[in-house]
């Protein structure tokens, strides 16, 4: 629900405004009755109807007043310019309540109840204001309650989103750490202990290596593709004792780019899939073959090759998460600096490439990011 | 018990040869890397227990299952696919998480031994040399239906019905598809048990509830356990009060 829709007036609204002016109206009704003397020549009902008309009048203009806040959306205003509004109107509106309740109680009441009170212009000034400061009250209880509302709303609001945050960033991790990928791999690290206790260990190293990037980088905008890539390495090493002799894969990698900053998990984002949707899934199993170069321009051109063909609207409801939620780290890393392309390579048939140009120089300071203050707890070492 | 191995991953059937040399009635009959190799080996020899991965290259361990005309008793090994498991309704056996606990695996053998004890009980009839084995009550066959999963004994089973290219089974309040032909069921199934009513259906005589003469020496029956009427044609009622009077 919008904080800025009006509300419809509920029972809530008119039972308060019922009460309120009705105790107005008898408030009203005694001072009359214990002021203006027996003797008077109008009769005393006179009084009590206009007691009540000023109450009844009062409560249209308040409701009248209402609208204006709504229609205005007067709330959302800094205070001054709500201020300003509400003085203003209240003025207006005291004004119509003083001419309303002359025209109706010069049309309806006998004309010595008008004759017998205070007259004049000046008169007429004191109703004006009296009633001006009354709509006042009314106003400064209905803002002041609607904004007590309103900062419950926006605390609770805070909270949520806290929570959301929070949960967000868990999420990321767990996509990031492939429960299939994790448990598989302890399970051949087992396998391996007894076979190979040497390349057990290797591979437990590579394992705690990974696993370490995942935790502390799961938060931080960018890393060096140098670093990115060694936890590729480790991250093939570990897929290489699952798939072994089904998985085969070459990395060629200029020297000079791997400096070049870029998100974490970014390659091995691309790696997985290709080894998910290329390699895996044939039971003959598939080459991966990366390479990353810096071209005359000084950009990062990073490409990974995997056997298979890609299917445009079969990504878009299958893989399409992963993928789209590296676009967005991308954009909010480099803005439209930054480009990536899935598509079947025009040169070598069965063959998927995913390609990523990112800009080298002058890299943007680090975009806070949603996550970024997560950053500063420490994480457990 | 002889069991297949099936699993993508080298390391994880030699790992699960390791677990299982602790139990000295299991001998391992094979090993296979996917669908086909299992299904290969399946029809090569006698299997008493599948220890099957449900993530592989090609089919999954679900599509093997639906593909085999009579399963084996399965107990799935994965590495994090117990939500996928969860949408078993009747029968399943059991699954292990890899990496495997020596105690759930002794568990999941002691289950499917109970199992075969008490399939036990119904004898097998015998085997004529040259042909497989026709289909008996007792074996039990997978299917699944959308993300719903039974293994359902044929003994449970009523009624087949010719669904176009599928044949429907009807069991409890179910009634899943399978991808074959009422004419390849009817030839594998045990016919002293399953009877062609007609052209669309097979019955399992066994839950016939009522049966009652109709039109022009046809007959119409009633299942046990269904709303199902079923009428037998003409020529098949022949046959019926043949099988009946015997």
């Amino acid at each position: 629900m919008s904080l800025l829709a009006a509300p419809k007036p509920g029972r809530a609204y008119w039972g308060t405004q019922a009460l309120v002016w009705t105790l107005y109206g008898v408030f009203n009704l005694i001072i009359f009755r214990s002021f203006v003397p027996k003797t008077a020549a109008t009769p005393h009902w006179v009084f009590d109807v206009l007691s009540f008309l000023v109450a009844a009048t009062a409560l249209s203009a308040s409701h009248v007043l209402r609208r204006l806040i709504w229609r205005g959306t007067w709330l959302t205003r800094p205070p001054l310019a709500l201020l300003g509004r509400l003085l203003l109107a209240n003025a207006l509106l005291a004004v119509g309540c003083v001419v309303v309740i002359g025209l109706v109680s010069a049309l309806v009441l006998p004309s010595p109840a008008v004759g017998r009170g205070p007259q004049g212009w000046s008169a007429q000034l004191g109703y004006c204001l009296n009633l001006g400061i009354l709509l006042s009250l009314w106003a400064a209880a209905y803002v002041g309650w609607h904004y007590l509302q309103r900062s419950r709303q926006a605390e609770i609001e805070k909270w949520r989103l806290t929570a959301a945050v929070r949960e967000a960033e868990l999420n990321t991790l767990r996509a990031q750490l492939n429960p299939h990928f994790l448990f598989n791999g302890l399970n051949n690290i087992r396998g391996l202990v007894s076979e190979d206790p040497a390349r057990a260990r290797q591979a437990l190293a590579h394992l705690a290596d990974l696993l370490r990037y995942v935790m502390q980088h799961s938060a931080t905008p960018l890393v060096t593709l140098g670093q990115e890539l060694e936890i590729v390495a480790d991250y093939l090493a570990l897929e290489a004792l699952q798939l072994e002799d089904r998985l085969h894969y070459s990395l060629d990698v200029d020297p000079a780019a791997r400096g070049v900053q870029l998100p974490p998990l970014t390659v091995q984002l691309l790696v997985e899939n290709a080894i998910k949707h290329g390699v895996a899934i044939r039971p003959a199993g598939g080459c991966i073959a990366l390479t990353a170069q810096l071209d005359a321009a000084g950009q990062l051109c990073l490409i990974v090759r995997s056997p298979g063909r890609y299917h445009p609207v079969a990504a878009a409801t299958s893989s399409g998460l992963g993928l789209r939620g590296l676009r967005e780290r991308l954009a909010q890393a480099f803005g439209p600096a930054a480009t990536f392309e899935l598509a079947n390579d025009p040169a070598a048939a069965d063959t998927v490439q995913a390609v990523l140009r990112l800009p080298t120089v002058g890299t943007p300071a680090a975009q806070p990011t949603l996550l970024s203050h997560f950053v500063l707890s420490p994480l457990p070492q | 018990m002889r069991v297949l191995l099936v699993d993508d991953s080298r390391l994880a059937r030699a790992e699960l040869r390791r677990l299982l040399e602790a139990f000295p009635d299991i001998v391992v009959a094979g090993e296979a890397r996917n669908a086909d190799e299992a299904r290969a080996q399946l029809a090569a020899q006698p299997i008493d227990l599948l220890l099957l991965d449900i993530h592989m290259p090609g089919e999954t361990g679900f599509e093997l299952l639906a593909s085999l005309e009579a399963a084996p008793p399965v107990v799935f090994t994965t590495a994090y696919d117990a939500h996928a498991l969860r949408a078993f309704e009747v029968n399943a056996l059991d699954y292990l998480l890899k990496p495997v606990q020596e105690s759930r695996l002794a568990g999941a053998l002691e289950k499917v031994r109970l199992q075969k004890r008490e399939g036990a009980g119904a004898a097998e009839p015998p085997r004529p040399a040259a042909m497989p084995a026709p289909l008996t009550e007792q074996d039990q066959v997978f299917v699944k239906d959308g993300e719903r999963c039974w293994f359902v004994r044929l003994a449970d089973v009523r009624l087949f019905e010719i669904n176009g290219s599928y044949t429907q089974l009807y069991f409890d309040q179910h009634r899943p598809l399978v991808p074959r032909t009422l004419a390849q069921l009817e030839a594998r199934l045990d016919p002293k048990v399953f009877f062609r009513a007609n052209r669309q259906q097979i019955i399992n005589l066994n839950f016939v509830a009522g049966v009652e003469p109709w039109f022009s020496h046809s007959l119409r029956l009633t299942l046990r356990g269904g709303t199902e009427v079923v009428e037998i044609s003409r020529q098949q009622s022949v046959r019926f009060r043949e099988l009946l009077s015997l």
